[in-house]
């Protein structure tokens, strides 16, 4: 009901840009708003333990007092207490010092997966979906082909045909992972290519480059930053699951996947070795998965004001 | 019927094609030559030559594809030369543990995660179903080999109550034998189950006819096994196909944690000890089936569909 319909004297209505210029989203207001309730709750419980796994990572040295890689056959495979709180290896290494070291390369090796990824498949996806045509067709085929193997297995495959390490496994997941932020960029340009403030742009003369990056990124820019923020999960697991079956992370730096293939054999009597750095990736993914649904409700509430 | 299976199996043509493509350049992606790093760094050129003659390197590129492609249709996918036999041969031998442990993983998954979903779905806010969301958030960041490995140390070393490794024979040796397998698979694939099965649960339950059958004064039990869960079924069967490619790739570290005998198991040791043309062959076996199974599923939902034949 307009102020007419109730008989009072119509307001001047006030001065609003022409329409076709608002461009909506990524906008302060529109991410202000707070979460609440018990969405607030699990957001903040994910920042904390995040924040925890970052300042060990940081402060590694701080916090422990051993050396991740010092051998002290003296001290072999003692069960956790109050000298080493996580107990040793069967190299006498201490396993809360190898824990809280390796916090660096895993969390390292999963944004720069996710981050790699992120761009190239943006950039790639923007590209298809502005095009269309026979580009746009070739690189829907080969996301195609690449959604057509299991991810582990082409990665893996990849890996190990370049030879194991860090550096086959940066290119592997590289080569592949990209794909799902291609499909889904794309599908999000296409949607907005024909609005209102598209064409408006595009009617202002501005190059290419401008209407690409100024008007167009920043809104389809939201859906494939919540899917990076819950697939820095699957990234601290690929990496892990990879260093674990001995293509990633080489010996003697501590990395989580590969300290619990180094623990495996002693997992029948002293479960320490394998348990605690496994633990420490459950606590991270809990909290890329719990920091990644709360972005993900706060960009439901953010498009739908 | 017929006329949607031919159209969507000439979609999937040009993806069969592009799986040739990529496994056949994968041995293209070694570093340095191939078949030096198969006979050593004191290899004499015979030896070389005949190695290379051998992978069919020797021959020009376009050469060597046809040669690997028109070998596909008679099942030819290569020669391992560390395991002395050819990849078919290994595939017929040790695929079928992999699709019994892919299975059996998806048949526990639904049994746990079916009412799991029912009670989380049925109690919707309540503190069960904060729990369920709780312990999901969880289960989505279980690493599969660790918690694996757990299962067998506790389980099968200290308590004795299953076997710490292989596949067993028989179906009930298999059954014994897989069942932490299994379990573990089971595990990294229950929280999206479940997740998505709720979502799809709750969207029946605000339907009208389940307020209908409610009106109707059915009781509660009728109600969620005929009236919800049945509905619930064709999305529960859609998640799990498009689960299948992941629970295929997570099958191959659980066959590695547990050492099944399985095409996952088989691609791991072929990459750590290099064996290129079994890397290759398995990959692109991998890459079949996924492409299969998403045509079944595909299939299956346009039948299921009350609409018909939708494209």
């Amino acid at each position: 009901m307009t102020a007419a319909h109730r008989g009072l004297p119509a307001q001047p209505r006030p001065p609003q840009g022409p329409r076709i210029l608002r461009r909506p989203v990524l906008r302060a207001s529109a991410v202000v708003p707070f979460l609440r309730g018990r969405e607030r709750t699990s957001m903040m419980i994910g920042l904390a333990l995040f924040g925890i796994v970052l300042l060990s990572a940081v402060f590694a040295p701080l916090i422990s007092t051993y050396s991740p890689t010092a051998l002290n056959p003296v001290a072999a495979l003692q069960a956790p207490g109050a000298a080493h709180f996580f107990g040793t290896d069967q190299f006498g290494r201490d396993i809360f010092a190898r824990t809280v070291y390796a916090a660096r390369i895993d969390l390292i090796i999963a944004f720069s997966l996710v981050s790699t990824a992120f761009v190239i498949g943006t950039a790639l996806g923007v590209v298809a979906g502005w095009a269309g045509g026979v580009l746009d067709s070739i690189l829907m085929r080969i996301v195609d082909v690449a959604l057509a193997f299991p991810f582990l297995v082409l990665v893996i495959s990849i890996v190990g045909l370049r030879g194991p390490g860090l550096f086959s496994l940066y290119v592997a997941v590289s080569v592949v992972s990209w794909v799902f932020y291609a499909r889904l960029v794309r599908s999000e340009v296409r949607q907005l290519r024909h609005a209102e403030y598209m064409l408006a742009a595009k009617a202002s003369d501005y190059s290419t480059l401008r209407v690409l990056g100024r008007h167009l990124l920043p809104n389809v820019i939201i859906q494939p930053l919540v899917y990076a923020s819950s697939d820095l999960v699957y990234a601290l697991l690929l990496g892990a699951s990879v260093s674990y079956l001995g293509l990633g992370v080489q010996p003697p730096t501590p990395e989580w996947g590969q300290m619990v293939q180094d623990g495996s054999t002693f997992i029948g009597a002293q479960w320490w070795l394998s348990f605690f750095p496994g633990a420490a990736i459950v606590v991270t993914a809990v909290a890329f998965s719990l920091i990644g649904d709360g972005l993900a409700a706060l960009a439901r509430e953010g498009s739908a004001r | 019927m017929r006329r949607l299976i031919l159209r969507r199996a000439a979609q999937a043509l040009p993806v069969l094609l592009g799986i040739t493509v990529v496994t056949f350049s994968m041995v293209h992606l070694v570093p340095g030559d191939p078949a030096r790093a198969l006979a050593g760094q004191r290899a004499t050129p015979q030896i070389l030559a005949s190695i290379r003659h051998q992978l069919g390197i020797d021959k020009p590129l376009l050469a060597q594809y046809w040669h690997f492609i028109s070998g596909l249709p008679r099942g030819k996918l290569g020669y391992s030369f560390l395991l002395h036999q050819t990849t078919d041969a290994l595939v017929l031998a040790r695929l079928p543990t992999t699709l019994f442990l892919v299975s059996y993983g998806v048949l526990i998954a639904i049994v746990l995660g079916v009412p799991l979903a029912l009670v989380s779905a049925v109690r919707k806010e309540s503190l069960i179903d904060h729990g369920v969301k709780g312990t999901l958030v969880v289960g989505l960041g279980l690493p599969s080999f660790w918690i694996g490995l757990l299962l067998v140390g506790f389980l099968a070393l200290r308590l004795g109550w299953f076997p710490a490794g292989g596949a067993g024979s028989g179906l009930i040796g298999h059954l014994w034998h897989l069942f932490l397998p299994a379990l573990t698979l089971a595990l990294s694939f229950l929280a999206v189950l479940v997740r998505n099965l709720r979502a799809s649960l709750i969207e029946v339950m605000d339907t009208d006819f389940v307020s209908l059958a409610v009106l109707k004064g059915i009781s509660r039990s009728r109600l969620y096994t005929r009236h919800v869960l049945r509905n619930a079924l064709i999305p529960a069967v859609t998640i799990i196909g498009l689960n299948l490619s992941y629970l295929l790739g997570a099958s191959v570290v659980v066959e590695s944690v547990f050492s099944v005998d399985g095409v996952g198991n088989t691609l791991v040791n072929a990459v750590l000890s290099r064996d290129y043309q079994l890397v290759q062959g398995l990959a692109l076996v991998f890459g079949v089936l996924v492409l299969l199974i998403t045509l079944t599923v595909d299939i299956i939902q346009a039948a299921l569909s009350p609409r018909g034949e939708v494209a």
